[in-house]
C-alpha cells in the first residue's frame, strides 16, 4: 500500500458509516464548502485538509476501486468499509513513514505554499548574490512572490553582505528541529550551480515511493512553519518570509466573479442577467471590491464632479450614516454615495 | 553603424545571424515588415532591438503563455526592467495596477484574447505605439500551422492602435500563408524577408519499423548512443512518462519527462535542469521547446510522427542553434498518423456540443460533455462570426469544422508521404516552402550521412551525488 492509500484508508475509517468517499476526497483537495469544513472538524481530520491538492477524481476513483478488489475496503462508494486487511495494511505504512504529526492542513494549506515559494525564491537570490552570479532565471513566475521578495530585499533589516551567512545559519537550525530528513526540503531548492528537484526526482533521490516522499515533504514544511510561529529562537529572516502572507485580497468569490465579468467590459445589468442576480447584488460586489482593492476604480459607475459632491457632502467625516448624506444629494443614488464612501475609507 | 553597436553592448553578440539585420534595416527604415526566419535563428531580437531606437512601447503578440513568459525573461535576464505581460493569469488587482503605468513599460506582451478587452485596448490606445509586433504570425491563417480564431481579429486590433509599424514574425510560412498573414493585418505595403527554412547542420533521418516493439528498443539504443543532450517528442503525456521510466531502467538515468499536465512550477524546475545541462533527455509533449534557448541540444527525437511538416520543422529546429551538427530522428510505425486523425477530432467541440450551444442557448461554460478551452474559445468565435456575417450558427460553425478537419487531414497526410517517400528528404521539405533544393554532405538517410558524426564519444556515467545535506547547504551559501 502506497502512502497515499493509507492516508486515504486511514480518513474512510474516521467517517465510516457516516460519510460517502467523496467526503474524503473533498476534505484532501481542501473544498471550501461548509460541508466539508464541518467534515474536517467533526471527524478530527483536519489535519488532512488539503493536503493532496494533486488529486483528481479519476485517480481517486481509481484508488478506491483499487482498495476495494485488494480486500482493503467493502461496501458500496457511499458507504465504505475499512477492512482488517486495510487497517493492517494501513498502520504498516504508518508504521514506515511515521504519522506525519506536524501536518496542519486546516491551518496552513494557504500559507504554505506561499511561504515555500517566497523561500525558494529567496534562497535561489541569495545564493547567486552569494556568488556575485546575476545570471538566472527565477525559479518560480508567480508575479506575486516575485513582487514580494523583491519588496523583502529593498526593505530587509540584514545587511547585504551578511545574509549567505544568515540564511545558511537559520536554514540548518530548522531543518534539524524538523522530524523528517533534511533533504526531503533542502533538494527542491535551486541556487547558484544546482537546480531543484522536482517531487518525482526528490523522492527518487532519496529512494522513497512518490505519494511518501509528498507527505514527508509537507510534514516538514509544516513543521518549520510552526516552529517560526511558536517558536522562541531568533529567526529573524525565516520569520520575515513567512510574516504577512495573505490569501490574496479578501473578496468573496461571487464578488470576485464580478470583477471578472467587469474586467471582460459588461456593465451591472449584463452581470446581473448574465448571472441570474439582482442589480443590487452587483453592485454590493462593486462596493465590496471598492472598498478591497486598492487599484479599482469607481469612475465607470460615477463621474467626477458627483464624487467630489459626495465627498464635500461630508463623506470623509467620520459619520458614516448613508441616509442623511443621501438627503444633501438628491440627486445621488445610494450606490453612488456608497461607493465613494468605500473608497474614502480604503 | 548603430545597430552594431547595440547588438553588441546591449545583447552582447558580436555578429547578426542571416535575416536579423535585413529586419531590423527595414523596420528602422519604418517599413511593415513580414519575416520568416527558420526556427533557432532569434527571431525575438527582431524587435528587441529596434526597440531601443524607436521612440514609445513595443507590443508583441504571442499565443502561448509559456513563450511570453519566456520571452520576458529573457529579457529581464539582460537588465531589460521595463517588460510586462498582460494575461489571463496575472490577478485582477496586479492587472488594474499595471495598466495604469503602462506607459513605462518598453516591452508589452499581450495575448491575442486580452486585445479584444475594452479595458486593456482603451489603455493601450493612450500609448504611441512604436512597433506592433505579431509573434508566431503564421497562428492567424487556416492554411498555416496551428490556426488560432482570435489572431483573426488582430487586424483590426491594429487598426485601432492607429496602424502603427507592423513586423509580422514566422518560422513556417508557405507563399500562401504569408499572403493570408499581409491580408488579414492589412498590411498593403510590406518588406517581406523570407529565409530558407533549410537548417543545413541538422542531418534527417527518418526510420520505419514495422513492429511497435521493436520501436521502444530503437528508442532506448538512440538515446544510449547518440550525443547528449536531447529532446524526445511523443504524441501523449503517458507515453512520455513510460519512456522516461524505460530509459531510467535501462540505465539512462539523466531522463525526465515535460508535459502540460504537470504542475507549473515542476516543469518549470525541467526547463531549468535541461537549460543548466542537468539532463541528458527531455521526453516531451509538444509542450516543451518553444521559446527555450538551449544552443548545443545535439538530438530531436520523435517517437510519434508529428502532426504536420510545419510542426516538424519547428521541433526539429530546436536542435544545433550553435551551428554544431546536429540530427533528428523520426521513428514510424505505420498506422501512427491515426492518433493525430483522434487528437484533431478533440480540438473541436463535437456536433451535440455545437447544438447545445447554438441551437438551444446554453453557454458555454454549461455544455456537456464539458468543454475543452481550445474548444470553448472555437464556439465562441465562430458563434459571434456567425452571427456578425448573419448566418444560421449551427450550420455555419459545424461547417467550419468540417473545413478545418478536413485541412488538418489533408496536412497529415502531406506528413505521412513525407515519411514514405523515397527521396530526398531535406529537397522534399524545401520544396514545400517553395525552395530550389541543392546538395549538401551530411543530408538525410536517402542521401546517406556519417553516423559516427552523431555518435557519443566514452561514455561516461556521471559519478551519483554524494552529498550530504549540510555539504548541500554551504554549497548554496559559502562563507561563513
Amino acid at each position: 500500500m502506497r502512502c497515499l492509500e493509507a492516508v486515504i484508508v486511514n480518513m474512510l475509517k474516521e467517517v465510516e458509516g457516516g460519510r460517502s468517499a467523496s467526503s474524503v476526497f473533498h476534505l484532501l483537495k481542501g473544498k471550501k464548502s461548509a460541508q466539508t469544513i464541518q467534515d474536517a472538524h467533526l471527524y478530527k481530520l483536519s489535519k488532512w485538509f488539503q493536503t493532496a491538492p494533486f488529486l483528481t477524481m479519476d485517480t481517486f476513483d481509481q484508488i478506491i476501486g483499487q482498495l476495494l478488489e485488494a480486500g482493503c475496503l467493502t461496501g458500496e462508494r457511499q458507504r465504505l468499509f475499512v477492512t482488517d486487511k486495510g487497517l493492517g495494511e494501513m498502520e504498516a505504512s504508518f508504521d514506515r513513514t511515521g504519522n506525519f504529526s506536524f501536518l496542519s492542513g486546516w491551518r496552513l494549506a494557504g500559507t504554505a505554499p506561499v511561504f515555500f515559494s517566497r523561500l525558494q525564491l529567496a534562497v535561489q537570490v541569495v545564493s547567486h548574490f552569494a556568488y556575485s552570479d546575476r545570471t538566472y532565471y527565477p525559479v518560480t513566475r508567480d508575479e506575486q512572490v516575485q513582487h514580494w521578495v523583491k519588496q523583502f530585499f529593498k526593505q530587509n533589516s540584514i545587511e547585504k553582505k551578511a545574509m549567505p551567512g544568515q540564511l545558511r545559519r537559520e536554514l540548518a537550525y530548522v531543518l534539524e528541529k524538523q522530524p523528517e530528513h533534511p533533504d526531503c526540503l533542502l533538494l527542491r531548492f535551486s541556487g547558484h550551480g544546482q537546480t531543484g528537484r522536482t517531487v518525482e526526482q526528490a523522492a527518487e533521490m532519496l529512494q522513497m515511493e512518490a505519494t511518501e516522499y509528498w507527505f514527508r515533504f509537507l510534514n516538514s514544511l509544516h513543521a518549520v512553519i510552526g516552529l517560526l510561529m511558536h517558536g522562541k529562537e531568533p529567526l529573524p529572516f525565516l520569520r520575515q518570509v513567512l510574516s504577512g502572507i495573505t490569501v490574496s485580497i479578501p473578496l468573496t468569490d461571487s464578488a470576485r466573479k464580478t470583477a471578472d465579468y467587469l474586467q471582460k467590459g459588461l456593465t451591472v445589468e449584463q452581470i446581473a442577467a448574465a448571472r441570474r442576480l439582482k442589480r443590487a447584488t452587483i453592485e454590493d460586489h462593486i462596493v465590496e471590491l471598492a472598498l478591497n482593492d486598492p487599484h479599482f476604480s469607481i469612475r465607470p459607475f460615477i463621474d467626477e464632479e458627483k464624487e467630489k459632491a459626495v465627498v464635500k457632502a461630508g463623506g470623509t467625516s467620520a459619520v458614516r450614516q448613508l441616509k442623511p448624506l443621501k438627503d444633501q444629494l438628491p440627486d445621488h443614488s445610494y450606490f453612488e454615495i456608497r461607493l465613494v464612501l468605500a473608497k474614502e475609507s480604503r | 553603424m548603430i545597430i552594431d553597436k547595440i547588438l553588441q553592448k546591449t545583447f552582447g553578440f558580436s555578429s547578426f545571424r542571416p535575416g536579423q539585420r535585413e529586419t531590423i534595416e527595414s523596420l528602422l527604415n519604418g517599413s511593415d515588415t513580414l519575416s520568416m526566419l527558420p526556427t533557432g535563428t532569434g527571431k525575438s531580437l527582431c524587435y528587441q532591438l529596434p526597440a531601443y531606437l524607436l521612440e514609445g512601447p513595443v507590443i508583441i503578440v504571442s499565443p502561448l503563455l509559456s513563450l511570453m513568459q519566456d520571452q520576458v525573461e529573457q529579457l529581464k535576464l539582460m537588465g531589460e526592467k521595463r517588460v510586462i505581460a498582460l494575461n489571463s493569469f496575472l490577478q485582477y488587482e496586479e492587472k488594474n495596477s499595471a495598466l495604469a503605468r503602462l506607459h513605462q513599460y518598453k516591452f508589452i506582451f499581450l495575448s491575442p484574447e486580452m486585445l479584444q478587452l475594452p479595458h486593456i485596448m482603451h489603455a493601450l490606445r493612450r500609448l504611441t505605439v512604436a512597433l506592433f509586433v505579431v509573434d508566431e504570425a503564421h497562428c492567424i491563417s487556416q492554411w498555416g500551422y496551428d490556426f488560432r480564431p482570435d489572431y483573426r481579429l488582430l487586424g483590426r486590433a491594429r487598426e485601432m492602435l492607429g496602424s502603427p509599424l507592423t513586423l509580422a514574425l514566422t518560422a513556417t510560412a508557405d507563399e500562401k500563408v504569408r499572403r493570408d498573414i499581409c491580408e488579414k493585418l492589412s498590411l498593403d505595403k510590406v518588406n517581406e524577408w523570407v529565409f530558407s527554412v533549410n537548417r543545413p547542420n541538422i542531418a534527417v533521418d527518418v526510420q520505419v519499423i514495422q513492429d511497435p516493439l521493436e520501436k521502444q528498443k530503437r528508442l532506448t539504443e538512440l538515446v544510449r548512443v547518440l550525443q547528449k543532450p536531447g529532446i524526445v517528442y511523443f504524441s501523449g503525456r503517458k507515453a512520455a512518462e513510460e519512456a522516461v521510466m524505460l530509459l531510467k531502467n535501462r540505465g539512462i538515468k539523466g531522463a525526465a519527462f515535460y508535459h502540460g499536465g504537470m504542475d507549473a512550477g515542476e516543469r518549470l524546475l525541467i526547463q531549468h535542469q535541461f537549460l543548466n545541462g542537468d539532463l541528458d533527455v527531455v521526453c516531451a509533449t509538444s509542450a516543451f521547446g518553444m521559446g527555450i534557448n538551449k544552443e548545443n541540444v545535439r538530438f530531436v527525437l520523435h517517437y510519434h510522427m508529428p502532426a504536420q511538416m510545419e510542426a516538424y520543422l519547428q521541433e526539429i529546429g530546436r536542435a544545433g542553434r550553435d551551428g554544431q551538427p546536429s540530427i533528428a530522428v523520426l521513428l514510424y510505425v505505420p498506422g501512427d498518423e491515426r492518433l493525430h486523425a483522434f487528437i484533431a477530432e478533440s480540438e473541436f467541440p463535437d456536433e451535440g456540443q455545437i447544438r447545445q450551444a447554438a441551437e438551444e442557448g446554453i453557454q458555454p461554460g454549461n455544455v456537456l460533455p464539458p468543454l475543452s478551452e481550445t474548444q470553448e474559445r472555437f464556439l465562441t468565435h465562430y458563434g459571434k462570426a456567425a452571427d456578425e456575417q448573419g448566418r444560421p450558427k449551427s450550420a455555419f460553425i459545424n461547417q467550419v469544422r468540417t473545413t478545418l478537419l478536413a485541412r488538418k487531414a489533408e496536412k497529415r497526410l502531406q506528413m505521412k508521404r513525407w515519411v514514405e517517400s523515397d527521396g530526398c528528404r531535406r529537397a522534399a521539405y524545401m520544396q514545400l516552402f517553395g525552395e530550389e533544393p541543392h546538395m549538401q554532405p551530411q543530408c538525410c538517410d536517402r542521401c546517406g550521412f556519417d553516423r559516427a558524426l552523431y555518435k557519443a564519444g566514452r561514455q561516461d556515467e556521471a559519478p551519483a551525488e554524494q552529498m550530504n545535506w549540510r555539504e548541500r547547504l554551504n554549497h548554496l551559501f559559502p562563507g561563513q
